[in-house]
């Protein structure tokens, strides 16, 4: 990749993780996961994939590549006292699955369906706040 | 001497990422003692480049000496320069795996707007900043 802050290089590269992950099969691991490096290696490999996936496609109008994880990707976060800012990676999952949830607003068909998608993501976007007051004081 | 601020808050700088502290040992001592080969060396090579990248992204904030920090961000380029270098090396088209996945999200990280979304403006890194 050139160094030129190209975002869609960025998403083709991610988008070419997604696919590696979706054929070792990674984004169907189960829980519970046993603790060993390996599994770890692979779960943060997941969820940064996901996370990545999901912000850039937002950014860029674009379809996701990841399918929807089935353990939650913020189940997957691997518990690292040393790392301080392990509460905020939560709080970023939980904000890409609203960007993923986002792109599919566009599939409602009638107002109906549009308004509670709307409901259920400002729910969604309070509690995220919530966590974010919660973790910074 | 070397003004900083304070060096034990260092490893409150690191912000988590999908490599691990003990993921960048295995890996770089898998390079220094000559065990990769092939495209597991160009993988390793952009996880631990973009790794070292954004570690010296940091240091500004902890050395405020201006010749150090011009020598950092003098380090800074020639690693990504090595870490492009070695992404141009990937084969798109070999088997997928772990380390192949690892270096993917690793070269994504490589891209500087992306950088100041994910790692830098949102959040405090440190108490020093």
């Amino acid at each position: 990749m050139q160094y030129t802050g190209n975002m869609s290089q960025a998403w083709v590269l991610n988008s070419y993780a997604a696919r590696q992950i979706v054929t070792l099969k990674y984004h169907e691991i189960r829980g519970p996961v046993p603790r060993n490096d390996a599994n770890e290696e692979i779960q943060s490999s997941l969820y940064w994939c996901y996370y990545l996936d999901r912000t850039l496609s937002a950014l860029l109008r674009r379809p996701v590549s990841l399918p929807e994880p089935l353990l939650s990707p913020v189940d997957l976060i691997v518990p690292d006292k040393s790392l301080p800012h392990m509460p905020l990676v939560r709080i970023l999952l939980e904000l890409a699955q609203v960007q993923g949830e986002l792109l599919d607003c566009g599939k409602a068909s009638t107002t109906r369906e549009v308004l509670d998608n709307h409901s259920k993501l400002q729910e969604r976007m309070d509690s995220i706040k919530s966590n974010l007051q919660s973790v910074c004081t | 001497m070397i003004e900083t601020t304070s060096l034990d808050g260092i490893y409150t700088l690191q912000w988590p990422d999908h490599i691990s502290q003990r993921t960048l040992e295995k890996m770089i001592a898998m390079l220094v003692n000559d065990e990769s080969r092939g495209q597991i060396f160009y993988q390793y090579c952009i996880c631990i480049y973009v790794k070292a990248i954004f570690h010296l992204a940091q240091m500004p904030r902890i050395y405020k000496n201006s010749t150090i920090n011009r020598q950092f961000l003098k380090s800074k380029r020639l690693y990504e320069s090595n870490a492009v270098h070695a992404l141009k090396n990937l084969n798109f088209l070999g088997h997928p795996s772990l380390a192949f996945v690892q270096s993917l999200i690793s070269a994504v990280c490589l891209n500087p707007l992306k950088k100041a979304i994910f790692f830098s403006n949102h959040f405090s890194l440190s108490r020093h900043s």
